[in-house]
């Protein structure tokens, strides 16, 4: 895999049908004690917090996908309806390896069936670049 | 009239069901039962036992003009009370729901007077007088153009039809108007097609299996029946394309096509 440098190899999941939030619960606490996992980010379509248009636009959307999820002790927001979860890895020589244990992990706690990619499909965001990502070389 | 309509070319399932749903003459299939109060619940324009809005006086207090028009024109029941115009708004998944927006709409005019019917590429829309609307949301919500799964009661935020489905088999709705209950395997409407929350659920009904609704849908799918398999369709598109184009560039050359 040829990828810029500085840029790490990212495994992305494609589940068969959004996860339910139970569902993405186990899923991630199963993906993040995976060795060579340094992030996961879950995508899919959101879920606003208050309705966002027509008559009853402000009131408090009451969702049940929408909630606290309990990853590794830590409690996190869950906002959307997990359609792809991209898990970022330390380093390109790691991705086989990584590989079979995440398909270890989806083929248990996946029950509707999922699609794997390699690549990279995010771009580094603010928090990357605090963390010392270099998102553009400037040349003089 | 002297000759039979076509309605719609095609000799696919998908074809076939369109044809079914655009025939005033074909009977929708009924296939659940939901009380006209919980319609009116479900629709969120007034309440249950609520007088319907008007917007002017019902025709017979009315004076009105002498015009051969209004004597050939039987006006809808809402017409002649005076409703105001209210509104049903459904939305269908890509994944083989009963009917497409589009169908809806050569179905809605084949099937109804005094409408207004939107198309979108995501929402189909319908407006009459209140009393209407309430009449053919009943016809819409209880036949077979409606999935409990794959069909949305949306009136806003309507989001999610080229979406994939999520773990329970249904379509994703950003405001959880519905969910499935699995001790009855049944969906139940928790908020209006607004999203207000209703007092109490209502049950439409257990949602079709795939093998029913891949026989049922009106929707070409890569999946399914693809659009390129049926040849007469394909036909008809290109022939409908050509003489567009040829009607608006070069005219003339529209003799003989």
């Amino acid at each position: 895999m040829a990828l810029p440098p500085g840029v790490l190899p990212e495994i992305q999941i494609f589940p068969n049908r959004l996860l339910l939030a139970d569902t993405t619960e186990k899923l991630v606490n199963g993906l993040f004690g995976i060795r060579g996992v340094k992030k996961i980010t879950l995508s899919g379509p959101g879920i606003p917090k208050t309705v966002p248009m027509g008559p009853a636009k402000g009131m408090e959307n009451e969702h049940t996908e929408r909630r606290r999820i309990k990853v590794n002790d830590k409690e996190v927001d869950l906002e959307v309806e997990v359609g792809r979860i991209f898990l970022e890895i330390d380093d390109v020589e790691n991705v086989k390896r990584t590989l079979s244990n995440v398909k270890e992990v989806c083929n248990d706690l996946i029950p509707c069936g999922y699609v794997i990619y390699t690549g990279r499909y995010t771009i580094p965001t603010a928090f990357d670049y605090a963390e010392g990502v270099k998102i553009r070389e400037v040349t003089a | 009239m002297s000759y039979k309509a076509q309605l719609y070319p095609g000799t696919t399932s998908v074809a076939k069901n369109r044809r079914k749903y655009m025939d005033r003459g074909y009977k929708l299939e009924k296939l659940r039962e939901i009380s006209d109060d919980d319609i009116t619940r479900l629709l969120g324009h007034r309440s249950p036992g609520e007088a319907f809005g008007s917007v002017h006086p019902p025709l017979e207090e009315l004076e009105e003009p002498e015009c051969p028009i209004r004597e050939l024109v039987t006006p809808t029941d809402g017409a002649k009370e005076g409703d105001r115009i209210r509104y049903v708004q459904f939305t269908d998944s890509v994944y083989f729901a009963p009917i497409a927006p589009y169908v809806r709409a050569w179905s809605y005019m084949c099937r109804y007077r005094g409408v207004d019917t939107g198309t979108l590429s995501g929402r189909q829309i319908i407006e009459a007088r209140m009393r209407d609307v309430e009449k053919i949301a009943k016809e819409l919500l209880t036949t077979e153009v409606f999935d409990a799964a794959r069909t949305g009661l949306r009136g806003a935020t309507v989001h999610g039809h080229a979406v994939r489905l999520d773990e329970d088999g249904l379509m994703f709705d950003a405001l959880q108007r519905y969910r499935l209950n699995k001790e009855k395997g049944e969906v139940e409407y928790i908020k209006d097609q607004v999203g207000i929350p209703l007092d109490v659920p209502i049950s439409v009904g257990k949602p079709l299996s795939e093998e029913e609704l891949k026989k049922r849908t009106s929707i070409y799918n890569i999946d399914g029946v693809p659009f390129t398999s049926d040849e007469e369709v394909v036909g008809m598109v290109k022939r409908l394309h050509k003489m567009r184009t040829l009607c608006g560039f070069k005219p003339f050359d529209v003799r003989g096509e």
